[in-house]
């Protein structure tokens, strides 16, 4: 299916150092949270598979669509001018939020980027609603016609990866397809520069005969994504795997 | 000769006549490795002793000072820049240098990464080498050793020449990481300068790209994916790279658990004593490495804790000693101490 990019004789392994990769140019969505931000020096890095975790209403929907308008930020502003691609399986997707939030970045770039209107950045996000499971599959895996039509597809995200996948009753079949989801995501990132932002759900399991809260989707899930931001009711954010060893994030790190 | 000095240097050949030792010369015996070749009963027959005295020989000919090779190539302790654990693995017997090949586990989330980034980081602060940190699923991040460089207070030169010596490759697929193991072999032989400084390489997380090989048709791809790596990094050690090789752990017997996604439906009530976490990738993958760390939450009463940052560390396997050691290590901003 992939063939190495490279034989093996011409493989440089050597000219690309932690230095090399501090001076090179930037390639992070800005998450619009200072702290955030600060923590991940600039955001969430290309590349990367995030997942937003909390309850329904803490926010995590609103930080997605406040990515998708991140992204596009104007390179002279030190953005990545791309656009986002959002796979919607809740029926969760307001134009009207949307547009409330890309007017007020309009306003905080109005200085710097005259050209930056609020009805553009609309334009650049692509919708694609998928009701089930099925149509969820088939969107992830076509994706690559979609990066075909739009190279400038810099974020993709599935809000919500947990709704869809938990409705299967079958534990197998849902394992199955979790894994399959992520090996195409991985699959995409290896020909093209993006992030992959998801968002999960809390679930409860019964440990030692106590509940505990624990994100949906298992531990395989949990190590094959890159970072989790934990949402609470308040406007802090925490990180880490599990919510053991996640850690608050704030202003002053 | 050189057979009949070594021979009288030790406790047992001291007691050999000469008569004795001219009989090893007589039958062609005359370097140690003959002697070593030589069958037991042949041996007790032509010297007249004991079988247990040639077992006894042949013992402490082998814990005789080699000085011909050796010398040429001192064996380096590199030290894994944390107290604790360099105590751990000192009573282990198995110290941190060149050609080891480890494995570091544990479940998500525990600071895998995190440590694997200060080995990185120790290892090219206090030597002038460099290291190569195989980057599975992306995880390395600069601003993770700018902070711990920050935190130590260094100044802006040593920070520099710490960050150039840490070179980062990605490796997102099986073949992939066996095909940059091969090209640094290549280049070890064709001895290219920044291969030879490579003295220790970091794959993070071995896990991420074998997770996709799955099923029963997959499960022999995999298989020989797994020992063609195995191979690989056998080769490399010999050559005197160590390798740090990250995986992940969970609990529970069966690591493609189904239901994982559990919803406290009484399907884990068979969960409630505390199971031994168990790395990944099987049997074949425990038996390559020589020695198995595994990286812990402590156990705690009140798990509702937040994090304190502290971590035990388990010996679960070791070749070369004995196994069951442990130590506390804790997070910090400059890295795990």
């Amino acid at each position: 299916m992939d063939s190495p990019t490279v034989s093996s004789e011409t493989l440089n392994l050597f000219d690309n150092s932690c230095w090399d990769i501090s001076q090179s140019t930037t390639n992070k969505i800005l998450t619009g949270n200072n702290a955030l931000d600060s923590f991940f020096g600039g955001g969430i890095s290309l590349g990367q598979v995030i997942e937003l975790i909390g309850n329904s209403g803490s926010g995590k929907t609103q930080m997605c669509l406040q990515l998708c308008l991140n992204v596009q930020i104007p390179k002279h502003a030190g953005g990545l001018e791309g656009s986002a691609l959002f796979i919607d399986s809740r029926q969760d997707f307001h134009p009207d939020r949307l547009l409330g939030l890309a007017q007020e970045l309009e306003k905080q770039y109005k200085h710097k980027e005259p050209e930056f209107k609020a009805l553009e950045m609309l334009k650049k996000i692509h919708y694609v609603r998928c009701p089930n499971v099925v149509q969820l599959m088939a969107t992830v895996l076509s994706c690559h016609r979609h990066l075909v039509d739009h190279p400038d597809i810099k974020l993709i995200v599935i809000d919500s990866l947990a709704f869809s996948l938990r409705m299967l009753e079958d534990g197998a079949r849902r394992y199955e397809l979790l894994l399959e989801l992520h090996e195409s995501m991985r699959r995409l990132q290896r020909q093209h520069e993006l992030a992959w932002v998801v968002t999960n759900v809390l679930t409860h399991r019964c440990i030692k005969e106590r509940f505990h809260v624990e994100p949906a989707l298992g531990d395989q899930h949990s190590h094959l994504i890159n970072e989790r931001i934990w949402f609470s009711g308040t406007s802090e954010r925490y990180l880490g795997k599990s919510w053991r060893t996640s850690r608050l994030i704030k202003e002053a790190d | 000769m050189d057979l009949q000095l070594k021979v009288l240097q030790t406790p047992t050949g001291k007691q050999l006549s000469e008569y004795q030792l001219n009989l090893l010369t007589k039958n062609k015996i005359g370097s140690v490795l003959d002697f070593y070749e030589a069958d037991e009963e042949k041996l007790r027959d032509m010297l007249a002793i004991k079988v247990e005295s040639v077992r006894d020989l042949k013992k402490e000919l082998s814990l005789l000072p080699n000085d011909s090779v050796e010398d040429t190539t001192p064996e380096v302790e590199y030290g894994t820049g944390m107290e604790e654990l360099d105590k751990l693995l000192d009573s282990v017997g198995q110290p941190f240098k060149q050609g080891r090949v480890w494995e570091l586990s544990g479940q998500t989330g525990v600071g895998k990464t995190q440590l694997v980034h200060t080995l990185a980081l120790n290892f090219v602060w206090k030597h002038n080498r460099k290291v190569l940190f195989i980057d599975t699923k992306r995880d390395f991040s600069c601003k993770r050793i700018q902070d711990m460089l920050r935190a130590r207070n260094l100044d802006e030169e040593t920070c520099q020449r710490a960050m150039k010596a840490i070179q980062v490759v990605q490796a997102l697929t099986a073949p992939d990481l066996i095909e940059i193991l091969k090209a640094f072999d290549q280049q070890l032989t064709a001895k290219i300068q920044a291969a030879m400084q490579t003295k220790f390489v970091v794959i993070d997380s071995l896990a991420a790209c074998y997770v996709h090989y799955r099923g029963r048709r997959m499960h022999l791809l995999r298989q020989s994916l797994l020992v063609e790596l195995a191979c690989k990094i056998r080769k490399l050690a010999v050559q005197g790279v160590a390798f740090i090789i990250g995986n992940v752990s969970f609990f529970g017997k069966d690591t493609d658990n189904c239901n994982d996604d559990g919803e406290g439906d009484g399907n884990n009530e068979g969960r409630t004593t505390r199971q031994q976490l168990e790395p990944m990738l099987g049997a074949y993958w425990s038996s390559v490495c020589t020695l198995r760390l595994s990286l812990e939450l402590p156990v705690d009463d009140d798990s509702a804790d937040q994090d304190d940052g502290l971590r035990l560390v388990h010996v679960i396997s070791n070749t070369y000693g004995p196994k069951g050691g442990h130590c506390l290590l804790r997070i910090t901003h400059a890295g795990v101490v």
